[in-house]
């Protein structure tokens, strides 16, 4: 059931950037999704994985075995980069049986292993085709189809999704979420979309500027992050800085004049992390009490329309600006009042 | 195309410049051609049946194709270094490319015989061994393929570039050492670059003169002496005169068309992907 990667203290140096160090560990059999901005190293990481960029030092381990420097081909790990690197000079057929025909196993064997494949993935009717002129969906499934049939025990993809139209990619996610179990092998897939990440992975890892940032579930990262970097890059728009003061239950933290309920407890220097869609709006009858619960009334600044909602910001007073996400229509100038929920008032310790 | 037809029927500014364009390449290009070719190709037969100048010819051609061959084995490794790596000295290899087509032949051919026939650098090493450079069917192939390198390098270089490079990194993980990997999937791509660049400078060197005249002002060819084919002509001009010129000129033209064309349609045939 797919092997385990581990990264030993790894860098690598390029021309213009450098990796690392870098050290975590994929998992048996599990889907790896390593997220983070343009130039923060994720392609790199995959490069160096796959042999292709040699490390300055560290250690690339797969299996218990040190493959540090062994050449790409030696490693049996299967790469699809960004845009599948289809070879366009060969028939779909030739390109699945390329990696079989490299490794000599007999005509008829492999005639069996692309037929397999090709029935698996829906894509029989495109063999005789050339790789020309395929849609990005099916240039998508060949290229998984090239990747598999050689069965690897790493699957490395590079942005697979993003050259797809959206209800193509809706149609081969639950297809990616399957291959771990489905093909024994151990998936690690680089994007810089969270939605992505957030459906597919077992395990996230956030990069930035050549290191890892941070890593766990995806639960985990969405929605307790660790650092500032992660936080912002996961969509957290209202970052503040304050004061903590631990209470019954958690703590409270002060930001300028206006008080923040946690559940979490935090003490110091700290910065207050609040996603926009945990914001409630809240109409003024019904309007709680309590001011533990983070009520505050506001005034709306600015209003943005968006597929998910009213995406406004709105002045808390003392100069505290928080966007928040409204389903029910808001404009500027209106006075609401708004409610985070103590629970998700996440706190990260400066 | 008709959209086109008629934006330059509605700009008349346009229009004069092409026709200005086409004005200057008619008297500059093609009206010597036509020339050459009205007066020149009645007395082919009679040029080619003049054993010196068949001799000429293939001497240039067998030094051409040498050179050619020369050329295809140091500048197809060159090129795709040259494609796909970045190096700190890259812009002076760069460079250094170009160097062959910026500097006068006549400095080609004194480069060459300073350096493999003088008193310096490899020059006595080789005159111990008996190879000789002056006059020789290897002086000449050597001035030649001096000359006609950068075009086959530039030529294979941009088919290269064309080649998505994570191509070969898919390849290499699916198992293909590096030499592999250049047999199943660079070499298909770029065999027609390889050859279009083999026979730019091939023609180059067929048309080389000036260096020639330094290093090799006639070569020693079996028992003969044999001028290049371009040194050749330039003998007849100054000895005969033009009309003599004309006739040997008209010949060359017409073998080094009927070489293009054989070439061109051989290439068609060996089909494949393109």
């Amino acid at each position: 059931m797919g092997s385990t990667v581990e990264l030993r203290d790894v860098v690598a140096n390029l021309r213009f950037f450098r990796l690392g160090p870098v050290t975590t560990v994929f998992d048996r059999g599990s889907y790896n999704v390593v997220l983070g901005p343009t130039g923060s190293g994720k392609s790199t990481l995959l490069k160096v994985i796959a042999g292709v960029y040699r490390v300055s030092s560290g250690r690339v381990i797969i299996d218990g075995e040190d493959v540090t420097e062994k050449p790409p081909e030696a490693r049996n790990i299967s790469y699809i980069p960004q845009g599948y690197a289809i070879f366009d000079h060969m028939s779909v057929y030739e390109n699945i049986e390329y990696g079989l025909k490299i490794r000599g196993v007999p005509k008829a064997e492999r005639r069996r292993l692309v037929m397999e494949i090709a029935e698996d993935l829906g894509i029989k009717h495109l063999l005789s085709r050339r790789a020309v002129n395929l849609s990005g969906g099916e240039q998508q499934r060949v290229a998984l189809a090239r990747a598999l049939v050689v069965r690897p025990r790493v699957l490395l993809m590079d942005e697979p999704l993003s050259m797809l139209d959206r209800e193509t990619r809706d149609r081969i996610i639950p297809l990616l979420r399957e291959l771990p179990s489905r093909y024994g092998i151990t998936v690690i897939h680089v994007t810089h979309d969270w939605d992505e990440a957030y459906s597919l992975a077992d395990k996230v890892i956030v990069m930035n500027m050549g290191r890892i940032i941070e890593e766990g579930r995806p639960e985990q990262v969405f929605e307790r992050p660790r650092s500032i970097f992660t936080a912002q890059f996961l969509g957290f728009q209202n970052i503040f800085r304050g004061v903590a003061e631990r209470v019954s239950g958690g703590s409270v933290i002060k930001v300028g004049g206006i008080r923040f309920y946690s559940d979490e407890e935090a003490s110091g220097n700290v910065y207050v992390c609040i996603r926009p869609e945990w914001v409630e709006v809240l109409r003024d009858d019904n309007a709680p009490s309590s001011v533990d619960d983070n009520v505050f009334r506001v005034v709306v600044k600015g209003v943005i329309k968006t597929r998910v909602g009213y995406r406004a910001t709105v002045s808390l007073g003392d100069d505290l600006m928080i966007t928040v996400l409204s389903r029910v229509p808001l404009n500027p100038g209106d006075e609401v009042l708004i409610r985070v929920p103590r629970g998700y008032v996440h706190v990260i310790a400066e | 195309m008709t959209s086109l037809k008629l934006k330059v029927k509605s700009n008349i500014l346009l229009t004069l410049v092409l026709l200005f364009s086409i004005l200057i390449f008619s008297i500059l290009i093609i009206y010597p051609l036509a020339l050459l070719i009205v007066l020149g190709f009645p007395m082919i037969p009679k040029a080619l049946s003049v054993v010196s100048f068949i001799q000429a010819i293939e001497v240039t051609v067998v030094m051409s194709t040498l050179s050619t061959v020369i050329v295809m084995i140091m500048g197809t490794p060159l090129a795709y270094v040259m494609a796909r790596y970045e190096f700190r000295a890259k812009s002076v290899v760069d460079a250094v490319i170009d160097v062959p087509i910026m500097i006068p032949h006549i400095i080609v051919g004194i480069m060459v015989v300073l350096a493999f026939a003088s008193q310096y650098g490899l020059g006595p090493i080789l005159k111990a061994h008996g190879i000789n450079f002056i006059n020789t069917l290897w002086g000449a192939t050597t001035a030649v393929a001096f000359l006609s390198s950068t075009y086959y390098i530039r030529v294979v270089e941009a088919s290269i570039r064309m080649i998505n490079p994570e191509v070969e990194v898919v390849a290499r993980t699916l198992g293909a050492s590096l030499t592999k990997v250049f047999t199943t999937i660079i070499l298909p791509r770029i065999w027609r670059s390889m050859a279009t660049g083999a026979l730019l400078s091939w023609a180059r060197s067929v048309s080389e003169a000036g260096a020639l005249f330094i290093v090799a002002y006639y070569v020693l060819f079996g028992k003969n002496l044999v001028y290049p084919a371009s040194v050749y002509i330039y003998e007849s001009y100054v000895g005969i005169g033009l009309v003599s010129a004309v006739e040997f000129s008209a010949a060359l033209v017409a073998v080094m068309l009927a070489i293009f064309v054989i070439y061109r349609v051989l290439l068609s045939v060996g089909g494949g992907h393109g």
